[in-house]
């Protein structure tokens, strides 16, 4: 296990170097100059030059690569050319309200899908099911923007129950932060719901077809017992794989719904780089979103050996 | 099966609790303090820096400039009034101008305003903002005593109590010396002014902070736009940056914000329908359509003037800014705002309706052939894009071959810096507060307009003996504004912004921003 871990964990090396080349190159090769943008529609020709000049934004791709990836060894991913602060702090500092979000509409889709996937699947063709494939489709088809304005438009502006917009961080208040993140937390947990009761559906139907919970339920097991402790359980690994997969993707940005809903996490801010040009910002960001998956695919495999004793996580060879 | 029914229900009752119980803490409205002391106003970006010097955002110069003054200042009508300056002199000859500073004015670190500091800001603003440069690129600030300043320049300004007036952008802010000299080229660390807001927090991608300046050195006077008594009567000022439109309107129908700016025009009847107050601030927006003049076909003048005399402005402008109320079509060279100041050509019926038979016989003669333009533009820009559209179907009415360049917002303005890349670009410039420093004049600028009789004409104009003089000399930049054809008006457009309906005071006059000092509550 250990060793496997430290496989693991090496084999990040080569992935992000590659990530870093590739995000690199295409940032600084997108035609578009931070300089321009920071100094607004006026700015003279001499006045961009000079500020590019004092950015380093002259300096030959290569060395500009090399500068930057030299910091990254160390932990310094750079200093942002737009809010002129260090790259982690602002990751740092946006993380927040995106894990929160991340976390609490994770909460929201599994308490959706979950219940609505293991009925669907205990009673194939049922009204239940039906309803829980219809909800998967339309759940899959509407796009998050859509369901996040109409959540707006009826929880936040005709009922007022909801404020429709900003982030108040947890050491305010768990009310205050619970308020600005609900309605954002149902856009994207609704869409996310779709997908893992989808799953959930399809891999326990196929676990309930095996021999042995026919035999399970010839010896007379019963059939709720049948279906959460030995159908689930083994059912579990296609669907954590989709829970790593969705929830890797909630953290490194619901871009779309965070700018409906004002909430400045990564999506906003890696947005909001992207149209201001700010390079730092954009290579620390997809670095750390690389990172993320990888370590999240690494969790969901350390999990499959602790659901699943017959899954052995060792270094091949040995 | 009835404990089943029960299991089943159990989620949608505590969702209901859950959600009464959340409604009940928000307290009948979502996010809210006492309305009575915070202003929250939403705006669209967030700025690189908020120092005012540096700063050529409109959006942040009006944040800021609740925490900054100036020597001078603008009332509603464009004329200058002392601001931290108590009075000041031009001298005789025009070439230098004498301040008389207000004794004990604080600075929100607790120390009073002395010459120094007014001397250090004010080269700084000469030296690193790009309004500085176009003004006065050779001149100084020295101190005579510590209460008197004197601005010395090397040739005559007859427009330099403008410049020094104008408060939409490098703004000409006066901050302890310190913090002045520590800066110089670079953004300042701490945001210290004398203006009635005191700087709490920039919390980045988020919002930033104000809180009531209690040792505020008011004047005298009357409120009146910037100028006179900005004493505020509410405690905390914050401005959130909100990039989505339709979240700043929803905000602003919750109760979350009490203003909001960059109101889409299109939504302007969905806001007044619900009774919310939607204002509209000064004509100042100038779409131009730029030229390139340095190479391809727009380098000779029949093929310019040709689009200025065919283009349906009252349909451009339609295009971008929807209703009348929100524009003038014209096709002058200072925005309608200003027609007070500069009265020119924007003030007459020229160029009102398309001709398209002089268009096509002016199009003739410059030799054009059929080649084909490119119209540079990107969707960011919504209104413009718009233009954008109607402009090629325009051109191809007096026969111009076009196609259209679309890109996002960066990438199109390295684009514009090209003048291989583009023949015609619609920008909307922020018309400024005279004429001199309108950007598409400047041979470094897109578009790059060079004539030596330009020269000559802003030299007599800065040179003239006072303001009245330049305003007689300004006729003739008019005349060769409309000759020359630098750049095609469309007209003069304004933006909107809306408020709640307790919120009083709130006033875009004296310039294109918002200015809410002056806010009180029903």
């Amino acid at each position: 296990m250990a060793g496997y871990l430290i496989k693991r964990l090496v084999g990040l090396v080569p992935v992000l170097f590659v990530v870093s080349v590739v995000v690199f190159a295409l940032i600084h090769l997108t035609s578009g100059d931070p300089a321009r943008v920071i100094l607004g529609n006026d700015a003279s020709p001499r006045e961009v030059a000079a500020l590019k000049a004092k950015l380093g934004l002259n300096e030959p791709l290569v060395a500009q690569y090399l500068h930057w990836i030299r910091g990254v060894a160390t932990g310094d991913l750079g200093t942002s050319i737009f809010l002129h602060e260090p790259v982690t702090k602002t990751l740092l500092a946006r993380s927040q309200p995106t894990a929160a979000l991340a976390v609490l509409a994770q909460l929201v889709a599994l308490v959706i899908a979950l219940p609505a996937g293991i009925a669907a699947a205990r009673r194939p063709g049922s009204v239940v099911d039906r309803t829980v494939m219809a909800f998967t489709h339309v759940g899959m088809a509407i796009p998050s923007f859509l369901l996040g304005l109409l959540l707006v438009i009826f929880i936040g502006v005709r009922l007022t129950l909801l404020p429709t917009s900003g982030y108040v961080p947890l050491s305010d208040g768990l009310w205050p932060h619970l308020q600005h993140l609900i309605m954002p937390a149902i856009a994207l947990g609704t869409i996310q719901a779709a997908l893992i009761a989808r799953m959930t559906r399809t891999s326990l139907l196929d676990v309930l077809e095996l021999d042995y919970i026919a035999f399970a339920r010839a010896k007379g097991v019963r059939e709720r017992h049948l279906v959460y402790h030995h159908a689930l359980r083994n059912a579990s690994l296609t669907i954590l794989t989709v829970i790593g997969v969705t929830f890797g993707s909630l953290v490194t940005g619901a871009v779309v719904t965070e700018t409906i809903f004002n909430v400045p996490g990564i999506g906003s801010i890696l947005i909001s780089s992207i149209n201001r040009r700010d390079y730092p910002v954009i290579q620390g960001t997809i670095l750390m979103a690389a990172l993320l998956y990888v370590l999240i695919n690494l969790l969901i495999d350390i999990i499959y050996s602790v659901i699943d004793p017959r899954i052995r996580l060792e270094v091949r060879g040995k | 099966m009835r404990h089943n029914r029960i299991r089943t229900y159990v989620p949608v009752l505590m969702t209901i609790a859950l959600l009464s119980a959340v409604s009940a803490c928000s307290g009948g409205g979502p996010g809210t303090e006492s309305a009575q002391e915070r202003l929250t106003v939403a705006v669209e970006k967030e700025a690189p820096t908020y120092d005012p010097i540096v700063s050529p955002q409109v959006d942040a110069t009006a944040a800021i400039r609740n925490v900054f003054e100036t020597l001078v200042t603008v009332d509603s009508k464009f004329n200058v009034k002392p601001m931290l300056a108590k009075s000041y002199k031009v001298r005789r000859d025009g070439k230098a101008v004498e301040f008389v500073l207000r004794a004990g004015v604080r600075f929100h670190d607790g120390t009073t305003m002395k010459a120094d500091d007014v001397v250090a800001s004010m080269n700084r603003w000469i030296r690193h903002s790009s309004a500085g440069q176009a003004a006065v690129p050779h001149g100084r600030f020295v101190k005579k005593s510590d209460s008197v300043v004197e601005l010395k320049m090397k040739n005559r300004n007859s427009l330099i109590m403008l410049d020094l007036a104008y408060s939409d952008s490098n703004l000409p802010a006066i901050m302890p010396s310190r913090i002045a000299n520590r800066a110089v080229g670079n953004s300042v660390k701490e945001y210290i002014g004398t203006g009635p807001f005191k700087f709490i927090k920039w919390n980045k991608g988020s919002s930033l902070e104000l809180e009531r300046f209690d040792n505020y050195s008011p004047r005298k006077e009357s409120p009146d736009a910037l100028a006179g008594n900005r004493t505020a009567a509410y405690k905390f000022l914050t401005y959130e940056f909100v990039a989505d439109s339709a979240t700043r309107m929803s905000g602003l129908e919750t109760g979350q914000y009490d203003i909001i700016t960059d109101v889409p025009l299109d939504n302007v009847d969905r806001l007044e329908a619900q009774g919310l107050t939607v204002k509209t601030t000064p004509k100042s927006g100038l779409p131009n359509i730029f030229l390139n003049k340095a190479k391809g076909t727009f380098t000779n003048l029949r093929a310019r003037q040709a689009i200025a005399v065919g283009v349906d402005r009252e349909k451009l402008m339609k295009a971008g800014w929807f209703e009348p109320r929100f524009y003038d079509p014209s096709a002058g060279f200072m925005p309608k705002s200003l027609n007070d100041l500069w009265k020119g050509s924007q003030t007459g019926d020229n160029f009102k309706s398309p001709d398209i038979a002089r268009a096509r016989q002016l199009l003739k003669q410059s030799g054009y052939s059929g080649q084909q333009v490119t119209l540079l533009t990107s969707k960011e820009t919504q209104n413009i894009y718009d233009q954008t559209i109607v402009l090629q179907q325009q051109l191809k009415k007096i026969g111009i071959n076009s196609k259209i360049s679309t890109f996002d917002y960066a990438t199109m303005l390295a684009h514009r810096d090209n003048p291989n890349a583009w023949d015609i670009i619609i920008v909307q410039a922020i018309g400024k507060i005279e004429p001199t420093q309108q950007t598409f004049l400047r041979p470094d600028f897109p578009g790059w307009t060079k004539d030596p009789e330009l020269d000559t004409i802003l030299a007599k104009l800065r040179g003239a003996p006072d303001l009245e003089g330049a305003k007689r000399v300004y006729q003739e930049l008019d005349r060769w504004y409309q000759d020359f054809v630098p750049v095609v008006n469309i007209g003069s457009g304004a933006d909107a912004y809306a408020t709640s309906e307790n919120v009083r005071g709130a006033n875009a006059e004296g310039g294109v921003a918002l200015t809410v000092w002056g806010v009180t509550f029903k």
